[in-house]
């Protein structure tokens, strides 16, 4: 909203406008200039993952598609189509060689395990992570501080060192190769909490003074008043839960290792790339690498909106 | 009264028996084999061997298993106790694994022991006993770029080369000026292994008599350690070679396929990774160059083990002697993998089926030495230092005291 | 909550405040509930077996089932050894010992340079992406965020290809300036100290250093914690900037979507209510952004260097701790430890030492941002 106050305050005077010129020029320069350093590596990984392999070792630089898909081995002998066929300068011939060799595998599969995953543990943080952040951050209840800090604390655990303890407990529980086994241990997670009780403080408290004065408990409180205007949090929330999910491998890993079927969108592609020993098929690799990002990216575009929309809420909730 | 519930209580019990031995005899037995994924053509020939196997022996059921980072699940595997009957296990954690008590010892069980190449046999052999037949295996060679040889007029290399020979030759290819830009001579990283491998070249063994580790620790062993050191760091302190990372490549290999790198030292993995990636190379091979003490190359391997907490161990030994005995690594041989059979009668017909660059690692077989390091060694320190030396930073003196000093 | 309301209902004055509270417990302790069931059982559980497991000589890799070794049962997996892992990690010279030091070091390094550096970065961004006269909002917030999308292992190789010798970022620094002599990015143990000092004609030359003898000035060679002096101070190395580069440029986007949402989480009419009281667009900021930001700087700081110092992906994919153990991280050594080395127990040990000194630091820097 301070964007709304530059606009709108202030008797300009000339000096004071140039000034604001300035200012914003200096600002969209500094913008555009990150904007760019973030870009250009994904324009190289989407390119190269159109590429046969020798066109990738010999000219990674190219990035400008020519007409017409090309196979990358001569289908009489199966041997592999030279690199001088193949690129030239920033021009390159493209290939579907990486994406079919990723699609040949259980893609289907991996995708939708993913989307299960991601999806049930997102939603169950929403729900447990924003209960857990408005009670540290709004009521007092004894425990409080202590419960802050073991959340707390559970951050600074090295995760690797978890490993094998985790696995003992979900064996014990039974929970092993499961979907239960890859949703139960992830359902709540201090970061979001964490993340979630700072918000939650950074709210003016007369907003549920009013509410209290009215006769509302906590519960109808926090899902009647508080709930609605944090949607930036919710939000950002998803966001981050649903992509770390997404790209997690580790815990995956260790739970529904053992399991195929089970298998995320992450795990398969890491196993992609274990053939071949020393050496990365890079095409593949990078293939996959497009196909695992493209939905985190349809998500994040499609959910930002939603970053604006709390400002509107809170100008409502306060009249 | 009593005499009747005897009866029927015998009866039950004949009753059950029948029962169950009638389940032994259709019911089939599942085991459980946990390794990781290989390139596409291996992993379709271990499902081919697996159906193989389970058609002869039609009440064994298994599970085959391929998981990325494969390590760190089984090992998560064996801490809980309940892991895979039949397993991978690499050279490097094979002693890992025998210290714990998880492997079980094959004397007594794997059919055909004989006829293994005794590099690899040694490896997972403790106190005379063979405990995992191994899988296949890679070995050292030198890989050559005709291309640039030719160009500068300078003659291939020969499978009796020396150190003085493979200097002489960078050097005539540094000064012929054909070389492009930015080429150079070989390609070698100041890794571990290659260490090793000159090592082994210089006269230093790894392990004494009584099985203790003794890389670089005195005598001997301590001046191989420093001459190898020397001669490699030499090659590179006089711009004779460079590392991957300087030719912009991932990895050695890389950078001999782009033509960056006339010469390079790797295993037989490069096989099939230049012919896929770099299809135009023209190159050849030959085994690695003698050293002051002669022939030397390393060779990488893996075994299946079989589990010590097995409730299935006799089926478990069927599938290992089904996968390595002479029809298993026949095998492994006509598939012209990357990886080598693990049985020398096997070795030509591997050649046969990778082409004439395979003969220069069948033929290291017959000298290769593995690489193995103590189970708590602290391999990543160590091969961290070696780059100081390659760059004149540090002494070989320094880091072959660190690399003997007790870890 | 019905019984706790009638309470209320029926008990005037002081009960009526007890009864109060007493609902406020339930209220607190039903909220937070469903998340310490999850976090007790599959962090704070496994924490304790990792405590424990630091007091043995377990391998990692001996199945747990076997139980404890002993005289009588001389197949089990571990034996109690009290705090020698603690001692060997600590205090004991050698080489367990300088590598936890060089860790540390590193790690240290790291948090320093990479938390100041991605917060002020994230919050500028923020900041301008949230002014209005902005057009194409969504694009940039969208080119922000997409380096945290991807899965740091795709990221790191990206980078390692980006940053090789003869790479896309030695070639463009070449285009700008012809003379530049290519730097090997990715193996350079070198400090940037150390190079500053090179560039204007010292050489801290290792010879020297080596000795250690305070009256001559030579203390710069003598040993903490089995670390010579000037390798504490000679900052981090060329490889470990490349690492921090990457981890800035990749956590800017996070930061930055959190940012965001704080600022658009202010409601509009407190800054009316201001403006109506005459404050200037400066003394907004000062008066009404930063102080209602606190929350969120409190915890973007936090969350950072908690990350920072448990660095491991890039460390993992990118150099396994070289050049010369200068990207060696202690979250990486407790990795190498447990799964490379078959040393659990000092993994372990070495991982509850980390979890203490994040502590400290972040108690530090609480002290520092004075929150709560």
């Amino acid at each position: 909203m301070a964007a709304t106050t530059i606009e709108t305050v202030g008797q300009t005077s000339g000096a004071s406008r140039l000034l604001r010129r300035l200012l914003a020029a200096l600002g969209m320069t500094f913008l555009i200039l990150f904007a760019l350093v973030e870009i250009v590596p994904f324009v190289f990984t989407i390119a190269n993952s159109f590429k046969c392999l020798p066109a990738i070792n010999a000219g990674p630089w190219a990035f400008i598609p020519t007409s017409g898909f090309v196979e990358c081995r001569d289908p009489a002998t199966g041997s592999a189509i030279a690199a001088s066929e193949l690129t030239n300068g920033t021009t390159f011939r493209p290939s579907l060689e990486g994406y079919q060799t990723v699609v040949a595998e259980n893609l289907p599969r991996w995708f939708l395990n993913s989307v299960i995953f991601a999806i049930a543990i997102t939603i169950l943080r929403l729900i447990t992570d924003s209960l857990a952040g408005y009670a540290l951050a709004r009521i007092k209840f004894p425990g409080n501080r202590l419960i802050f800090f073991i959340i707390l604390g559970t951050l600074m655990i090295p995760g690797v060192v978890l490993i094998i303890p985790r696995f003992l407990i979900l064996k014990q529980l039974g929970l092993l190769n499961t979907y239960q086994g890859l949703i139960i241990p992830l359902a709540a997670d201090a970061f979001g909490i964490f993340l979630m009780k700072q918000f939650f403080e950074s709210i003016p408290k007369e907003l549920e003074e009013a509410a209290e004065v009215d006769g509302a408990n906590r519960f109808v409180t926090f899902f009647r008043i508080i709930l609605p205007i944090t949607t930036p949090a919710l939000t950002a929330l998803t966001i981050f839960s649903f992509q770390g999910q997404w790209n997690n491998f580790l815990d995956v890993l260790i739970i529904v290792g053992t399991d195929p079927n089970l298998w995320t969108l992450t795990l398969g592609l890491a196993n992609l790339q274990g053939a071949g020993g020393e050496t990365l098929i890079w095409n593949v690799f990078l293939a996959g690498a497009v196909i695992t990002t493209l939905p985190m990216a349809i998500i994040f575009f499609s959910f930002q909106r939603y970053f604006v929309e709390g400002v509107s809420y809170s100008g409502l909730a306060g009249q | 009264m009593r005499t009747s519930r005897f009866t029927a209580l015998g009866a039950a019990a004949l009753a059950a028996l029948a029962l169950t031995t009638g389940v032994f005899a259709q019911d089939s037995v599942t085991i459980t084999l946990m390794g990781h994924s290989s390139s596409p053509a291996e992993d379709e020939a271990l499902s081919a061997s697996i159906a193989a196997f389970e058609e002869a022996y039609p009440n064994i059921d298994v599970d085959v298993q391929l998981v990325p980072d494969f390590d760190t699940v089984l090992q998560t595997a064996f801490a809980s106790g309940d892991y895979p009957e039949v397993f991978y296990t690499g050279q490097s954690q094979f002693g890992r694994y025998v210290n714990a008590g998880v492997i079980a010892n094959g004397s007594a069980n794997i059919e055909t022991p004989e006829g293994f190449y005794p590099a690899l046999a040694a490896v997972y052999t403790v106190g005379g006993e063979l405990y995992c037949p191994p899988k296949d295996f890679s070995n050292l060679a030198l890989e050559y770029n005709k291309d640039l040889f030719d160009a500068a007029g300078v003659e291939y290399p020969t499978n009796d080369w020396t150190w003085d020979d493979l200097r002489a030759a960078a050097e005539a290819l540094a000064a012929s000026g054909t070389l492009p830009e930015g080429t150079v001579p070989i390609a070698l990283n100041p890794d571990i292994d290659r260490w090793f491998a000159f090592y082994v070249q210089a006269g230093g063994t790894f392990y004494d008599e009584d099985g203790n580790f003794v890389f670089a620790n005195e005598g001997a062993n301590y001046d191989a350690a420093i001459t190898a050191l020397e001669f490699t760091s030499g090659l590179a302190l006089d711009g004779l070679s460079a590392t991957s990372s300087d030719l912009s490549a991932g990895w050695p290999g890389e950078a001999f396929g782009q033509g960056t790198a006339a010469m390079t030292f790797e295993g037989n993995w490069i096989v099939g990774y230049l012919a896929d990636t770099f299809p135009e190379l023209n190159w050849g091979t030959v085994e690695m160059p003698a050293g002051p003490a002669g022939d030397g190359t390393l060779t990488f391997s893996e075994a299946y083990c079989v589990g010590a907490d097995n409730a299935h161990p006799e089926e478990s030994w069927l599938l290992v002697n089904f996968l390595t005995g002479e029809e298993g690594a026949q095998r492994v041989a006509t598939g012209g993998f990357g990886p080598m059979p693990p049985r020398e009668a096997s070795g030509e017909t591997w050649i046969e089926a990778v082409g004439e660059n395979g003969a220069a690692y069948v033929a290291g077989g017959a000298y290769a030495v593995a690489p193995v390091t103590p189970s708590d060694y602290d391999r990543d320190g160590l091969g961290n230092f070696i780059g100081g030396v390659f760059r004149g930073d540090e002494d070989p003196e320094d880091v072959a005291d660190y690399a003997g000093s007790e870890m | 909550m019905a019984p706790v309301s009638s309470t209320t209902q029926a008990a005037p004055g002081g009960a009526k405040i007890r009864g109060k509270t007493l609902q406020e417990n339930i209220a607190g302790w039903t909220f937070v509930g469903p998340a310490m069931i999850v976090l007790v059982g599959f962090l704070i559980i496994p924490l304790f077996f990792a405590a424990y497991f630091s007091m043995t000589d377990w391998d990692g890799i001996a199945p747990l089932n076997r139980g404890i070794r002993t005289e009588e049962n001389p197949q089990g997996a571990y034996a109690f050894d009290g705090l020698s892992n603690y001692s060997r990690i600590l205090f004991e010279e050698g080489r367990r010992q300088e590598n936890f030091f060089v860790a540390l070091k590193n790690t240290i390094n790291y948090a320093i340079v990479v938390v100041p550096t991605q917060t002020v970065i994230a919050l500028t961004l923020a900041f301008i992406v949230n002014q209005r006269w902005l057009k194409g909002k969504g694009f940039f917030r969208t080119a922000f965020y997409f380096p945290s999308i991807t899965s740091s292992v795709v990221i790191s190789l990206i980078f390692m290809w980006m940053f090789s010798t003869g790479g896309l970022v030695n070639s463009m620094i070449r285009t700008l300036f012809p003379s530049y002599s290519p730097v090997t990015w990715l193996d350079n143990p070198d400090g940037l100290f150390h190079l500053v000092l090179n560039a204007v004609g010292v050489d801290p030359s290792r010879d020297v250093l080596r000795i250690c003898d305070p009256a001559t000035f030579q203390l710069l060679g003598c040993e903490i914690g089995s670390v010579r002096v000037w390798d504490w101070l000679s900052g981090p190395s060329v490889t470990m900037t490349t690492i921090m580069i990457l981890a800035i440029w990749t956590t800017i986007g996070t930061m930055m979507v959190i940012y965001l949402a704080a600022l658009q989480n202010i409601p509009g009419q407190v800054y009316e209510a201001a403006t109506v009281d005459g404050c200037s667009r400066l003394q907004l900021f000062r008066f009404i952004t930063v102080p209602l930001l606190r929350p969120t700087t409190f915890f973007v700081i936090t969350v950072g260097l908690i990350g920072s110092l448990q660095v491991f992906d890039q460390v993992y994919v990118m150099t396994s701790g070289g050049p010369a153990n200068t990207t060696l991280t202690v979250a990486y050594l407790v990795y190498r430890s447990a799964f490379r080395d078959a040393q659990m127990g000092l993994a372990a040990a070495t991982a509850i030492v980390l979890f203490i000194i994040i502590f400290v630091f972040t108690q530090v820097q609480r002290r520092i941002t004075k929150e709560v």
